[in-house]
C-alpha cells in the first residue's frame, strides 16, 4: 500500500512517540526509587516494630517525592499529546521527540536517588526512633537537591515542545536531537549520586545525632559540586536550542 | 529541498556537541556523588577529622569533575570553532 507522507504525519509520529518515550523511561526510575524505600521500610519495622507508624509515615512521604520524577513525565507526555502542536516542520517534530527523550531519561536518576535517600531515611529511623522529625527533614532536603537535574531536564522539555521552530532545515534537526540528548543523559548520573550522598548523610546522622550540621552541611556541598556536570548540560542544551544555526 | 555538504556538517557537528556532553556528563555526576558519600560517612565515623575528609572529598571531586570539563570544551569547540563557515 502507498501511503502518502506529509509533513503533518510525521509531526502527529513524533507527538504520539514523545509521549511514550517521555513517561515509559521516567517511571522506570521512579517506581525502582519508590520499590528501594518500601524494601528498606519493611526491613526497618522487622527491626523496630514500635516505630512502625513514624516508618510507614516517612516511607509515604519519602515515595512521593521519588514519585516526582515520574510525574514530571506524565506532565510531559501530556503537553506532548494534548497541548503541543500538530502543525509544524519536520524540525518540530524531531524536537517532539527530543523533548520526550530528554524528560524520559532525564527523570531515571532522580527517581533512584530520592529512593535511596528515602530507604535510608526508614533505617535510619529504625535504628534511632526519636530522631525521626530531624532524619526526615534532613531527607527532604537532600532529595530537593536530587531532583535539580529532573528539573533542568523539564525545562529543556518544555522549550522543545512548546517553541515552534519557524525554520526548517536539516542542522535545526540535528541541534534540537542534540539538546535533548545533552540535557537527558547529563542528568542520570548526578541525580543516581547526590541521592548516594544523601543516603550516607542520613546513615551518619542516625548513628550520631549530634553530627547533624556537619553533615547537612557536608551533604549540601558535595550535591553541589556533583551537579557540575548536569549544568553544563544544561548550557550546551540552551546554546543549541537559542544559538544561532544560520 | 536538497540538502548541502556543509548542512549535514553542521547538522552533526550539533548532534555531536549534545551526544558529548550529555553522555560526558554522566560519569562525573555518578562519581562525584559517590565521593561526597562516602566523605559523610567517614565524617559521622570519625568527626574530628571533618575538615580533612571535606577538603578530599573536594579535591577528588575536582579532579573527577575534569572529564567532565573536557566534553563541555569539545562541545564548545563543535557549536562554535570546529567546522563553521
Amino acid at each position: 500500500m502507498d501511503v502518502m507522507w506529509e509533513t503533518v504525519n510525521w509531526v502527529l509520529m513524533a507527538k504520539y512517540f514523545g509521549a511514550s518515550l517521555a513517561v515509559s523511561i521516567a517511571a522506570f526510575g521512579s517506581a525502582y526509587g519508590e520499590g528501594y524505600i518500601a524494601y528498606k521500610a519493611s526491613e526497618a519495622i522487622a527491626r523496630q516494630p514500635g516505630a512502625s507508624s513514624d516508618i510507614v509515615r516517612t516511607m509515604l512521604i519519602t515515595q512521593a517525592v521519588a514519585e516526582t520524577a515520574g510525574i514530571f513525565g506524565l506532565l510531559v507526555s501530556i503537553i506532548l499529546l494534548f497541548i503541543a502542536s500538530s502543525q509544524g516542520t519536520l524540525s518540530y517534530a524531531v524536537a517532539l521527540v527530543a523533548a520526550g527523550l530528554c524528560m524520559g531519561v532525564g527523570a531515571v536518576g532522580a527517581g533512584v536517588g530520592s529512593g535511596q535517600a528515602g530507604g535510608a531515611a526508614c533505617e535510619g529511623i529504625a535504628r534511632y526512633p526519636r530522631l525521626s522529625a530531624d532524619i526526615l527533614l534532613t531527607t527532604l532536603v537532600g532529595q530537593a537537591i536530587v531532583q535539580t537535574g529532573c528539573i533542568f531536564a523539564l525545562v529543556i522539555s518544555m522549550l522543545l515542545s512548546l517553541m515552534q521552530q519557524g525554520a526548517d532545515s536539516i542542522v535545526i534537526r540535528g541541534a534540537m536531537l542534540g539538546a535533548g540528548c545533552a540535557m537527558g543523559f547529563g542528568a542520570i548520573g548526578a541525580g543516581i549520586s547526590t541521592g548516594f550522598t544523601a543516603k550516607k548523610a542520613i546513615w551518619g546522622m542516625s548513628r550520631d545525632a549530634d553530627l547533624g550540621g556537619v553533615l547537612t552541611r557536608t551533604m549540601l556541598l558535595g550535591q553541589a559540586v556533583a551537579h557540575a556536570g548536569a549544568i553544563y548540560s544544561l548550557i550546551v542544551a540552551f546554546l543549541l536550542i537559542f544559538g544561532n544555526k544560520a | 529541498m536538497a540538502v548541502e555538504g556543509q548542512a549535514l556538517v553542521d547538522m552533526a557537528r550539533y548532534l555531536g556537541a549534545g551526544l558529548c556532553m550529555g553522555m560526558g556528563a554522566l560519569g562525573p555526576g555518578l562519581g562525584e556523588g559517590f565521593a561526597a558519600g562516602k566523605a559523610c560517612e567517614g565524617i559521622a565515623r570519625s568527626p574530628e577529622h571533618a575538615a580533612l575528609l571535606t577538603r578530599t572529598m573536594l579535591v577528588g571531586q575536582a579532579v573527577s569533575e575534569s572529564t567532565g570539563i573536557y566534553s563541555l570544551v569539545i562541545s564548545l569547540l563543535l557549536i562554535f570553532v570546529v567546522g563553521a563557515q
